[in-house]
């Protein structure tokens, strides 16, 4: 066995290897790359897989691999001059033997089939249970009948749901925005039935018009892109849904979607797109760290939208405070009446977390606070009763 | 239970006055950055080290995991911050208009190794006794080499060398982040140009197959030889050996 090594760059991003020449054989056989990605050797220069006179240069081992698969100007010469034999009339025994032997290749090969299909569905699962999401996605971008088989099963059994869900919203540009739908089931507040990335660059194209209207006029607007803005943060980070593992809802999955394609934006550089940017990474930020300071609001800025993210951030109710002043300044207008909901219910949060780490003082709370012991059980009627009401607004 | 090994450094080189490299490395975080300030332009040393105090407040504020999923659009996010800020210091303060910075940065993360990269540092993996070059260089030569860029419409007297991309460089930013599955004893190098244009990749993994068993010494040993060969320009490598996965 050769002891060269190679190492796979796949959409340049991702590595595969470094492997010999018999695993990338292999590997290739099991669709793991294509001739659409890059190859390195040792020291050596990355060359696509395609490009077979410059793969012929650099790693002349290769070009065999991928026969196949190369445009047929592409193929080596022995191939080219291949020159079939001339058929022979087949006598009704040799038909026959040689249907036997085809049916009983095709059987065994169908029964390989559906082994292998049936293990990797394993693999799925356990890696899915124990939160290893990388190598359950890695199973099912390879294999897309797999997807389609545990969506076929969704009308029957919810099994796979928490997997699809993930495999949904993990490379979401992939599931057909029907299945996007499929595991949607019900959203507790108005999101977009095809939450994909696509569908949110188009949401977000079109919500430049209604900048201008929900952070200068400070109206409320009824659009799916400033619904996600006011969603609080610690009410999606927190949350616990039935069969939704990660993302641990479809409006966190959703807000992912909307996270990576604003990202993606090339968005005018204006004051109006920074407070949207300010708002939708602090968001970001929170979801993924109870703990995280990096981003320190500025103080001078009384934008209702800035102000949320200072009271999502603060921990006490002296911070907290601090941020509500920031709108006495402001007009009053539906998005400030807004910001005072948000406070109280901010500040409702701050006093559930002072009430539980004084559980371990004091044993007499706990009945209070088990009423109040996530923030699942915080009231957010504010929040909900704000959606519903722009949600029922004429358009 | 992954245990990453850290050893960094950083150098002025043989002709440059000042350093306008910047390093930071965290074992606890397992992160770590190499930021080369924009050669020749004032304030490049800002600007790679605005990379380096934000990598920081970034990786060691974190009290949890980070999810490896969100890796890339994080570290995306983050480097997009930077650059904002980097750039209106730049409009701020005039005299120090231009200023830049590349950043190759890494962060393990439970059984894999995420790779954000912005500019002409680079990233190399070591194992198996191969070295391998991880990132692209977003320079004239690199574009060129992919096709990205027609040279016909390169002026002639363009530098090869002159960033495509770069941190603070323009109001936005857009930054590649690799990841790779990563396994016991391979070694990953991230360097300024300082070394990698002083140094060939063969003489690099000769050095890293010589002095594997002693990492402590790689940076300083790599940094040596590039100011052997010239030094042309500042020198900084960071060396990060995946103890155990």
């Amino acid at each position: 066995m050769s002891n060269k090594y190679y190492l796979l760059r796949c959409n340049q991003e991702r590595f595969i290897g470094p492997h010999n020449l018999s695993e990338l054989a292999s590997l290739y056989q099991n669709k793991q790359y294509s001739t659409n990605d890059e190859i390195s050797g040792n020291t050596g220069p990355w060359i696509y897989l395609r490009n077979r006179d410059e793969l012929k240069k650099h790693y002349p081992e290769m070009v065999d691999i991928f026969h196949d698969a190369l445009p047929k100007e592409n193929l080596i010469s022995a191939y080219e001059k291949y020159d079939p034999l001339p058929r022979k009339r087949s006598s009704s025994l040799t038909f026959m033997l040689v249907t036997v032997v085809l049916l009983a290749v095709a059987a065994a090969g169908y029964y390989l089939y559906k082994r292998r299909q049936s293990d990797a569905l394993r693999s799925v699962m356990k890696y899915h249970r124990n939160q290893d999401y990388p190598r359950a996605m890695e199973i099912l971008r390879a294999d897309a009948a797999l997807v389609d088989k545990m969506s076929a099963s969704l009308t029957s059994s919810k099994q796979w749901l928490p997997v699809l869900r993930t495999f949904a919203f993990w490379d979401d540009t992939r599931p057909k925005p029907a299945l996007m739908v499929a595991i949607r089931e019900q959203s507790t507040i108005k999101t977009p039935a095809n939450c994909s990335q696509s569908n949110w660059r188009k949401i977000w194209r079109a919500s430049m018009s209604g900048w201008e209207e929900l952070l200068t006029q400070q109206k409320l607007v009824n659009a799916h892109w400033s619904l996600l803005l006011s969603w609080d943060t610690l009410w999606l980070r927190e949350r616990t849904v039935p069969q939704w593992h990660y993302p641990n809802s479809y409006e966190h999955g959703c807000f992912l979607s909307a996270y990576n394609a604003f990202i993606g934006l090339s968005l005018p550089d204006t004051p109006l797109a920074t407070v949207i940017r300010e708002r939708i990474m602090w968001q970001a930020r929170a979801l993924v760290s109870t703990t995280d300071n990096h981003r320190t609001h500025d103080p001078s800025s009384a934008n209702p939208l800035l102000v949320w993210n200072c009271m999502e951030q603060s921990n006490d109710l002296k911070a907290l405070d601090a941020c509500r002043r920031l709108l006495k300044t402001a007009r009053r207008t539906p998005l400030v009446a807004y910001s005072q909901e948000k406070y109280h219910w901010n500040r409702l949060r701050i006093i559930a977390a002072q009430i539980r780490s004084n559980v371990s003082i004091n044993g007499s709370m706990p009945s209070l606070t088990s009423s109040i012991d996530s923030y699942n059980a915080i009231d957010y009627s504010g929040m909900v009763g704000y959606l519903a009401n722009i949600n029922n607004q004429k358009k | 239970m992954t245990i990453i090994k850290m050893f960094g450094e950083t150098s002025v080189g043989v002709v440059r006055k000042s350093n306008q490299d910047s390093i930071f490395y965290d074992e606890r975080a397992q992160a770590g950055v190499v930021a080369d300030g924009i050669g020749g332009r004032k304030g490049g040393d800002v600007a790679s080290g605005i990379v380096i105090q934000e990598f920081a407040r970034f990786t060691q504020g974190r009290k949890t995991r980070m999810p490896a999923a969100q890796v890339p659009e994080l570290y995306a996010a983050l480097l997009e911050d930077i650059n904002t800020k980097i750039f209106s210091f730049g409009e701020r303060y005039r005299e120090m208009s231009g200023l830049g910075t590349t950043a190759t940065a890494i962060q393990f993360i439970g059984q894999q190794a995420f790779i954000p990269h912005c500019g002409d540092s680079r990233a190399y993996l070591f194992t198996r006794d191969h070295l391998f070059q991880l990132t692209i260089d977003h320079n004239v030569a690199s574009a060129i080499h992919h096709g990205w860029l027609d040279p016909s419409v390169v002026p002639q007297n363009t530098k090869k060398s002159v960033l495509t991309r770069g941190v603070g460089l323009a109001r936005t930013i857009e930054i590649d982040v690799y990841r790779l599955p990563i396994a016991a004893q391979q070694i990953f190098l991230l360097c300024s140009d300082g070394l990698s244009d002083m140094v060939d990749d063969r003489k690099i993994l000769k050095i890293l197959r010589k002095n594997a068993h002693e990492l402590h010494l790689l940076p300083s040993l790599l940094i040596e030889e590039a100011c052997a060969r010239g030094g042309r320009d500042n020198i900084t490598a960071l060396i990060c050996e995946v103890a155990s996965v």
